[in-house]
């Protein structure tokens, strides 16, 4: 076990630059996850760890030794594809003993090895199946067996629960998380699910178009987002314009929020990011709502959907879970909004999409 | 569609063409037990004095072990060749790999007897005509498209992930190539395999131009010999090869499935 630091990576295909300059550390035996929408280097960083491709430029060290330009098989790490990639021809024990194999292990110790990497995924006892006989969830703990078994000083995980039906996923990322616990090796862990990176990491970086936006902890980047990428991206978060007026943010129409921290110079123009899921629905005014009119209701099972006309124009769309007084707010009733000044995010205006 | 049966009509016009088809290879099957000296239909008496007389025969025999040298070690070159220039052409980027490709499977298309004139120029000008050498090098020619084929489609059909799994857990590129690609890939290859043995043995266009006396193949001495007249001999040697030819076939489907191959 080690820890992992990409210094000043690039890489660059032709003129098209897909990962510009990402330099970060990752502690020995933390978990980091790389989060971003398709196409924004997620994949292509954790394939350079691995050794699957080679930056332009920088440098890739695990623990104090420098692996740039060491070739896949000379870097000791696992990886878990969102393929599985399993090995057809060979049974789950003989995949399993693959990485062990290569390390001039056999007879008992190997034995013994394989069957403790399938004990830990639960799957003690498959050894002599091949993978075309067990669901995707066995054939994806299978492969985390295999990239397990070797002691690898890196764990990497490219997508692996992007597979697996919902529920499943669920499981999987509960067995993920007990997994690196108990073993804690230094893992990337790359994924497009916000819900999955940030319950299952101790630091997340947002990743977009080649830049890593903003690298911390799931309650910093959801609660104090770096900027409005960061922002949007996270949560269901509605966007108002509005301008900075004695720490308070004037959205028009006489109406104004205070946040708890605004950095922003008096008379700035300011974008406002309040996630649904932080808005409380009155029916009465208090000191601080916003006031409004619901303009559209929609029922979704557990939660009903409010879109909110405020009284400036702006609408803002909020969840109230079902069993609440207010999700019986019917279009053209009057309605109040209230934020925690917490949860009041503030953002210079037009700094990013 | 595909799970409705076709009509009466269309299943007898069917299983005509195929008999109409097969009815020169029982022709040959049947006229090589015949006693007569000729070909006659219905075949006259039954005797395996014929095959007796093939397999005795040092002109045969010598044409038979030459084609087999021959169609043996054209394969397992066009094997080697085929499958690096696959791997390559498929897993790497190599400039102008769609040009080579087409390059390489050419000789399926250009007529065989071009392909036998202007080899035998080739060696002539450089002074290497009549080795035997000259004959194996021409049936790679003609031989490693269908090996080049099969591995293509059997590699495009490959997780490339799969063998990327190999080197991340620790396996130099030509051990994760041995252990992991090459097994998924085999039964494509053991078709092409099969279909570049079968071209290599049944070669006539080109080998005929290179072979010198001594050199005679099979297919060539079956050819020449029929110029002279059809004798049951003929008839029995095209039944021995018919014979070997469904074996190998039999044998290669159980050992690896290979018609989804094909």
């Amino acid at each position: 076990m080690s820890n992992l630091s990409l210094r000043n990576i690039v890489k660059r295909y032709g003129r098209t630059e897909v990962v510009r300059n990402a330099s970060f550390q990752i502690a020995e035996g933390e978990f980091v996850s790389l989060l971003g929408p398709s196409g924004c280097g997620k994949t292509t960083i954790l394939r350079m760890v691995a050794g699957l491709l080679e930056p332009t430029e920088g440098q890739i060290m695990i623990g104090e030794r420098e692996v740039t330009r060491l070739p896949p098989n000379k870097r000791n790490i696992g990886l878990v594809f969102q393929s599985y990639a399993l090995f057809p021809h060979m049974t789950v024990f003989e995949n399993v003993a693959f990485g062990l194999r290569r390390k001039g292990e056999s007879g008992k110790p190997l034995e013994e090895r394989v069957n403790a990497a399938l004990e830990m995924v639960r799957l003690g006892g498959y050894g002599a199946r091949f993978p075309r006989q067990l669901s995707g969830g066995q054939q994806q703990r299978v492969s985390m067996a295999r990239a397990i078994a070797p002691r690898p000083s890196i764990l990497l995980f490219d997508e692996p629960l992007s597979n697996l039906d919902a529920k499943l996923r669920d499981e999987m990322q509960i067995e993920l998380k007990r997994l690196q616990q108990e073993l804690r090796i230094t893992t990337l862990f790359v994924t497009h699910d916000q819900a999955e990176a940030l319950s299952l990491s101790d630091r997340v970086g947002v990743m977009h178009g080649g830049v890593i936006q903003q690298l911390d902890r799931p309650e910093e980047i959801y609660h104090r987002p770096a900027n409005a990428f960061v922002a949007s991206f996270i949560g269901k978060p509605n966007r108002l314009q509005g301008r900075v007026e004695a720490g308070t943010v004037a959205l028009g129409a006489g109406l104004a929020l205070r946040p708890e921290r605004l950095d922003l110079p008096e008379g700035s123009a300011a974008e406002v990011f309040l996630r649904q899921e932080a808005i409380r629905v009155l029916r009465a005014p208090e000191p601080g709502a916003l006031a409004g009119t619901v303009a559209l209701r929609a029922f979704s099972g557990p939660q009903v959907q409010l879109v909110v006309r405020l009284a400036h124009g702006a609408e803002i769309v909020v969840e109230v879970p079902s069993a609440e007084d207010t999700a019986s707010l019917a279009p053209g009733e009057a309605v109040y909004l209230a934020i925690r000044p917490r949860d009041i995010i503030v953002l210079p205006q037009g700094a990013e999409p | 569609m595909s799970d409705m049966k076709p009509t009466l009509p269309i299943s007898i016009v069917a299983l005509l063409v195929v008999a109409f088809l097969q009815v020169p290879v029982l022709v040959v099957v049947l006229t090589s037990f015949s006693e007569t000296s000729y070909l006659t239909i219905p075949p006259q008496g039954w005797t395996l004095k014929w095959f007796a007389e093939v397999l005795s025969d040092p002109v045969y025999l010598r044409a038979i072990r030459n084609s087999l040298i021959l169609a043996v070690s054209s394969t397992l070159l066009s094997l080697v060749l085929g499958v690096a220039a696959a791997y390559a052409l498929f897993r790497k980027a190599i400039p102008g790999a769609e040009a080579i490709t087409a390059l390489l499977m050419a000789p399926l298309i250009v007529p065989s007897v071009v392909i036998g004139v202007a080899m035998l120029q080739y060696v002539t000008l450089v002074g290497l005509r009549g080795s035997f050498l000259v004959l194996i090098v021409a049936h790679v020619v003609i031989t490693v498209p269908y090996i080049l084929r099969s591995a293509l489609a059997s590699l495009s059909g490959l997780d490339v992930s799969v063998e990327e799994a190999a080197r991340v857990l620790g396996a130099d590129g030509f051990t994760a190539f041995r252990l992991v690609t090459l097994p998924l890939i085999k039964p494509g290859l053991v078709a092409g395999a099969l279909f570049a043995f079968v071209t290599s043995m049944e070669n006539v266009p080109v080998t005929i131009f290179l072979a010198s006396a001594r050199q005679t193949t099979l297919p060539i001495l079956i050819f020449s010999s029929v110029e002279m007249g059809v004798n049951p001999g003929v008839a029995a040697i095209s039944t021995l090869l018919i014979v070997a030819t469904v074996i190998v076939l039999l044998l290669a489907e159980r050992w690896t499935g290979f018609h989804k191959f094909v």
